[in-house]
């Protein structure tokens, strides 16, 4: 993760120790030199009336860092990749990229950004290379040879016709009109959408590649895995409002992990529940057929001191995913 | 330019079967000339209507090489096909895209949206002209032959003021479509108000009222000075050159302001 500027976003601060410092005060941080970020929302909101848009909505994103969106359907990513885009106007707060107001300076954020849209359509008549020619016309730098090379990666033939190529195909030349030229943002609203999982790693090789050369990708999705291989940060929409931002480690560590636990027999497993209980983190703990299940919160440290001194026939202890983390902080346990 | 070429680009197929249409309509009208000169019962036919559908139809002498061409080309069929061509490109380009979801991935390049506004009504005028250039060629090649002889610049005057009537309708179509993003709306208004300002503008002759009505129609600005006949208007010319300005900037600033739709 870069250094630079510095803000406590939200419930789970991805700075450390430093976070309870930096707590609802937007402050730079001087790490070496000081640098402007790649995008800052500010209080961002969007209404549309009645409908619900995003509402003050404050993160930054470092430059050369991928910053994942997340959330369900309706719950502000595509609003906010929009008004990144100048697609559409916020109702208050503001919103730079490089330090430049997307709405001031819409043009020339156009110019380092490349953007990728929920729903890829073109004429149905135009080839690829015609659609290339047709949406990037005033791109610079998106030589025939990166067009090439992006095209040979995702095995995609530019000659056909758009409206012939199957949905997947469709979004290879999306992926292509994003990455074949040279910019500095990369905005990616829902990428990977059609894309088998070959072509999907192709798409995380790609992100990795431009955010090497310095460039900065953020991209919505509603498939908490493909974000959390691939973004350094992730924030977490909810009903419009953020939810939380954080790197993926922090939002990890803040998710709930469920495991069990078998005692061998002649053992006392209710010991072990009510031990269990009484750890802090430690909850739904149930018991089945001679089986503890439960869920924990943070280290596992605790837990593992706790069951070292029983005999135990078998353990097991999910990975905490990005998935978890979500609805853990959208407040719906289930999912649903 | 760029967005320009790139819409002339996209349309070329079929501007250029539009084109062809209209410059094989023209000559079809312009071939039967030498058959009805000489044939009287025709303007007795148009003398007989009503003053109203006589203003409405291009005058009363259908014979006269200038009549001729007023009745059967330039008071109604000629101007007709043209507005269809620009109002359904002008209801399209902005307002269409953005039905279809394609204005989006247009506009995140780094284009302002003036400039790809004004960009996309230059397609649009482009366009008219090349049919309008369609229809006026043959009236050129053969203005001799047929045995018309009318001065030139009365022709280009005639399809200058016709191309500048088509384009101001179109340039309103365009900036309401784009103003609103609702192609339809754009379309129902200036249709609506296209066909009812003909109608004042043929009322007129009869309802005396219905004259002060007149410099709010764009038929008057196209029409009433006959260029055929007298050779361009150059108050015509400037309204209706005013009218397409005045809808490119009207549209360009509401476009600029609003909210595309996802």
């Amino acid at each position: 993760m870069n250094g630079g500027d510095m803000r406590c976003a939200g419930p789970c601060c991805e700075y450390g120790r430093l976070g309870p410092l930096l707590i609802g005060r937007p402050v730079e941080v001087v790490w070496g030199m000081s640098h402007i970020a790649a995008i800052d929302s500010q209080n961002l909101t969007k209404s549309y009336g009645k409908a619900r848009g995003i509402e003050s909505v404050t993160f930054s994103v470092q430059p050369g860092e991928v910053m994942g969106l997340v959330g369900e359907s309706g719950s502000g990513k595509s609003t906010f990749l929009r008004a990144l885009m100048n697609f559409i106007f916020p109702t208050s707060g503001n919103l730079s990229v490089f330090g430049q107001s997307v709405v001031e300076h819409s043009v020339e954020v156009r110019r380092r950004s490349t953007y990728l849209p929920g729903e890829f359509v073109v004429p149905p008549r135009l080839t690829g290379h015609q659609a290339l020619r047709r949406y990037a016309f005033s791109r610079k730098g998106m030589g025939e040879e990166r067009i090439h090379e992006l095209a040979d990666r995702l095995r995609l033939d530019l000659s056909r016709k758009v409206g012939e190529l199957s949905k997947g195909n469709k979004q290879k030349v999306a992926l292509v009109l994003a990455f074949a030229p040279k910019a500095d943002l990369i905005v990616l609203d829902e990428p990977t959408s059609g894309l088998d999982p070959i072509l999907q790693r192709t798409f995380a090789e790609l992100v990795k590649e431009v955010t090497s050369d310095g460039a900065t990708v953020i991209l919505s999705s509603h498939v908490m895995s493909e974000v959390q291989h691939i973004a350094d940060r992730v924030a977490l929409l909810r009903q419009g409002k953020l939810a939380s931002v954080g790197t993926v480690a922090s939002l990890l560590q803040d998710s709930r992990r469920r495991g069990s636990v078998r005692p061998e027999v002649g053992h006392d497993a209710a010991e072990i529940m009510a031990k269990l209980s009484a750890m802090a983190g430690a909850s739904e703990i149930k018991m089945e057929d001679g089986e503890i299940s439960f869920a924990c919160h943070g280290s596992v440290d605790l837990l593992l001191k706790l069951l070292a001194s029983y005999k135990i026939e078998s353990f097991d202890l999910a990975h905490a995913d990005l998935e978890d983390a979500f609805f853990a902080h959208s407040g719906s346990e289930d999912g649903s | 330019m760029k967005l320009t070429l790139s819409e002339l680009r996209l349309q070329r197929t079929s501007l250029i079967a539009w084109t062809i249409a209209v410059a094989a309509f023209v000559v079809a009208v312009v071939a039967i000339y030498p058959s009805i000169a000489a044939d009287d019962s025709l303007d007795a036919i148009y003398e007989g209507l009503s003053p109203a559908a006589q203003q409405l139809l291009g005058g009363s002498d259908a014979t006269s090489p200038a009549g001729y061409l007023n009745t059967q080309l330039f008071a109604f069929l000629l101007p007709a096909i043209l507005l269809v061509f620009s109002f359904g490109r002008s209801a399209a380009t902005i307002a269409g895209e953005e039905e279809q979801r394609t204005l989006d991935l247009l506009l995140a390049q780094p284009l302002a949206r003036w400039v790809a506004y004004t960009e996309k009504a230059l397609a649009i005028a482009i366009g008219l002209f090349i049919l309008s250039l369609g229809s006026l060629i043959p009236l050129l090649m053969f203005n001799s032959s047929v045995g018309f002889n009318l001065p030139v610049s009365h022709l280009i005057a005639q399809v200058t003021q016709m191309f500048l009537f088509c384009l101001a309708l179109g340039m309103w179509t365009q900036a309401i479509s784009a103003a609103t993003g609702r192609r339809t709306l754009g379309l129902a208004v200036v249709i609506g108000y296209t066909v009812a300002s003909y109608l004042v503008y043929g009322l007129a002759t009869t309802v005396t009222w219905l004259e002060h009505l007149l410099p709010a129609t764009p038929w008057r600005w196209y029409a009433q000075n006959q260029p055929l006949q007298n050779g361009f208007g150059v108050v015509e010319c400037s309204v209706l050159l005013a009218a397409v300005i005045v809808g490119v900037v009207v549209g360009c600033w509401f476009f600029n302001r609003r909210d595309l739709h996802s």
